[in-house]
């Protein structure tokens, strides 16, 4: 079945199986997604903010639905990393395969539908509130048949120590899977945790991953979210990740695409209240005919806030960038301070980029500033490198590795630095 | 050591060096002087290999190999150093990870084992003695910041640290205050042997001082004017380039 009528049986079979649901804002929520999906399509590059990403051959291609059992997700895991596994499988929570997310002080987390119970009131006030459906049918979509999700509620002045790592298992080996992701994220007044999201595609047909992330940072609360996109090569993410901010509240976000198909990160954040602190990273390292699409949104909303955003790209082969950066500074905006920067090197004639910042700005007294640059490897520094016995190759890998570690010098968590940065040297060493 | 013959070289079509013939044994040092825009830089660059000129005609051997068979690290790596006039910075690149790259690269050519993070941090702080620089610089990245005199100290260091046996030294004194000039200089003397050779492209005598040639040429509109002995490089600070240039207008 094509994507849209699979998203219609899937529906049809989901509302069969809405026990504890029915009736709910949650199962409401659900039916007027699924209402306005009817009367919408998915984005064609005639709409301004698909303009360089077809998504087409996703919509027209055809879906199954897997039937898969995986005993150890060891493989997937991070080496040397300390964290809390939450495993998805196919979009669905797999208790066996995660760690046990009872007992960690201070921290409410799990499944989305089976929390949902215990936490409705919660869940009902946010779940959908960072998203729009009106504009975006892969929100609408996946508001309407979500699958599962990770609910995390981080109780006021706690710090979760060891990172969430969500990690995504897709099984695409008997045919093209859709699995759409749904998570919640609450980080109390005051608290502090790290989350990490992955996904892993099994076999060699086409997945498509639809994933929101709608998170919430509380006053004062400090969130880390760190996102990587290694996939296989026919694997492609939709990635819309929002986050709304309260005062003083810091947000951390770095997201590294190396592989993968088509990916489209959407990213944003709602600065709300004063003297928030948003930091958004990017790193797109990728060859072959790999496509990563960046949109980000830094929505200054109220006035003394900071927010800074650099995006750094390396892409060779046939391989595609796209960056499409907007800032908002509202009316009472005011004593804004908001960076944004986008800088790109080809390495091949073929790979391409397109870069546009985007800033509308109502407020007088602010600092913004934004700038993009594509070009190519330094010639005057690969000489001077070369002209000390570095081999040539040994040489671009030693300036491309600089480059890429201004973002993932952001990532916190050392193995997961180690991770990326041994990937990128691969890459590049090749 | 060194053999260049009849070097003509062009940029962008521009004939920069006019047939250039220079001959360099073991142990020797010269000095090569000429004014601004004279092609002092360009001979230096395409010695290291840099691919922008276009040589024309010519050939140029490094012990008796041919140079243009080789790529710049090759070459390098068969003991020719260039200091540049102007090092570039390299945001990202720790000096001591640089190096370290490139001191085991030069050894593996060499036949030589790797050395490891101990041996080498060793190896730094004794050369780096020899410029009198600081090792908090090893940390730094590339040049990057490093004031004009801490950059072509940090050239010395690098060539203290991949021992060459022919090293070009371009303008190397421009930007240094008197000690550093003095500190660079004997740094300089420090590393020389009877068996490596030295190029030394300035526009001051005072260098010389420190530094003393076995050669002087002048070099004016992409050829060697004049060559002779410590004492030429002595009159042009006197005279100026104008008697030569006089005298080059007489010949053509
Ligand atoms: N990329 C280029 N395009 C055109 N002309 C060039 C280029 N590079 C160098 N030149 C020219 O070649 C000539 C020689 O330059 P070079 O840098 O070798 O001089 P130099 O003797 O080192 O001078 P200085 O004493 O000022 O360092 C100059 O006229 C310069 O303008
Ligand atoms: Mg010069």
């Amino acid at each position: 079945m094509k994507l849209q009528d699979y998203i219609v049986a899937d529906y049809s079979t989901k509302a069969e199986h809405l026990n504890g649901f029915a009736g709910s804002r949650f199962h409401a929520l659900r039916q007027q997604a699924f209402e306005q999906l009817s009367t919408q399509s998915f984005p064609t590059v005639k709409n301004e903010e698909w303009k360089y990403t077809n998504v087409q051959a996703l919509v027209a291609q055809t879906y199954t639905t897997p039937d898969t059992t995986i005993a150890s997700v060891n493989e997937y895991c991070i080496p040397d990393m300390e964290c809390i596994k939450v495993v998805f499988v196919n979009g669905e929570f797999s208790a066996t395969l995660s760690d046990s997310l009872a007992d960690i002080h201070g921290l409410t987390a799990g499944s989305l539908h089976n929390e949902y119970a215990s936490n409705k009131d919660v869940i009902d006030e946010k779940l959908g509130t960072a998203v729009n459906t009106e504009t975006n049918a892969f929100t609408t979509a996946n508001t309407a048949v979500m699958n599962d999700g990770l609910f995390v509620n981080v109780a006021k002045n706690t710090i979760i120590e060891k990172p969430l790592y969500v990690l995504s298992i897709v099984d695409a080996t008997a045919g093209n899977t859709l699995v759409q992701p749904r998570h919640l994220l609450l980080f109390g007044e005051n608290s502090q945790a790290t989350v990490i999201f992955r996904t892993v595609t099994l076999g060699a047909n086409s997945s498509v991953t639809n994933q929101i992330v709608e998170c919430f940072a509380e006053r004062a609360a400090i969130v880390n979210c760190y996102v990587v996109q290694d996939d296989s090569e026919n694997a492609s993410i939709i990635n819309t990740h929002n986050t709304h901010q309260n005062a003083n509240s810091v947000l951390n976000i770095v997201t590294v695409s190396l592989s993968g198909a088509i990916i489209r990160n959407t990213v944003g954040t709602k600065l709300n209240e004063q003297n928030t602190e948003a930091h958004m990273y990017g790193l797109y390292v990728t060859d072959g005919k790999t496509h990563v699409d960046n949109h980000t949104v830094m929505d200054h909303a109220v006035a003394n806030c900071h927010s800074n955003e650099l995006y750094k790209g390396i892409l060779d082969g046939n391989s595609q960038g796209v960056f499409n950066g907007k800032i908002f500074v509202r009316e009472d905006a005011q004593k804004t301070l908001a960076y944004q920067s986008n800088r790109n090197i080809l390495l091949s004639n073929t790979a391409t980029v397109n870069t546009k910042p985007q800033l509308e700005i109502w407020a007088d007294d602010v600092k913004c500033s934004h700038g993009c640059t594509v070009g190519q490897l330094d010639e005057e520094a690969l000489f001077y490198l070369r002209a000390r016995g570095i081999g040539e190759r040994n040489a671009k890998a030693l300036l491309l590795t600089a480059f890429a570690e201004d973002i993932t010098e952001k990532i916190s968590i050392e193995a997961l630095r180690n991770f990326i940065n041994s990937k990128i040297e691969q890459r590049l060493i090749q | 050591m060194l053999q260049i013959i009849g070097l003509h070289a062009s940029i962008n079509g521009k004939e920069i060096l006019k047939g250039i013939d220079l001959t360099v044994n073991p142990g020797e040092i010269h000095a090569i002087m000429g004014p601004n825009g004279s092609g002092k830089s360009t001979l230096a660059s395409i010695l290291a290999g840099r691919e922008d000129y276009e040589v024309t005609a010519g050939t140029v051997l490094f012990n008796g190999k041919d140079v243009f068979e080789m790529s710049p690290e090759e070459r390098s790596r068969e003991g020719l150093f260039l200091a540049f006039q102007y090092p570039v910075e390299i945001p990202g690149v720790s000096t001591a990870n640089f190096l370290k790259t490139a001191v085991n690269e030069v050894r593996k050519h060499r036949g030589m084992e790797p050395l490891d993070a101990m041996d080498f941090l060793t190896l730094m702080r004794e050369k780096a003695k020899l410029v009198e620089m600081d090792s908090s610089f090893f940390s730094r990245s590339l040049n990057e910041g490093f004031s004009g005199g801490e950059k072509k100290r940090n050239e010395i260091f690098q060539m203290a640290m991949l021992e060459p046996t022919l090293s070009i030294l371009d303008e190397t004194d421009s930007g240094l205050d008197i000690d550093a000039l003095r500190i660079v200089s004997e740094g300089v003397n420090k590393l020389k042997s009877s068996s490596n050779s030295t190029i030394v492209i300035t526009h001051y005598q005072r260098l010389l001082n420190y530094i003393v040639p076995d050669v002087v040429h002048v070099l004016y509109k992409g050829r060697i004017m004049k060559t002779g002995g410590k004492e030429l490089a002595l009159e042009l600070e006197e005279r100026g380039y104008d008697w030569i240039k006089t005298e080059s207008e007489e010949t053509v």
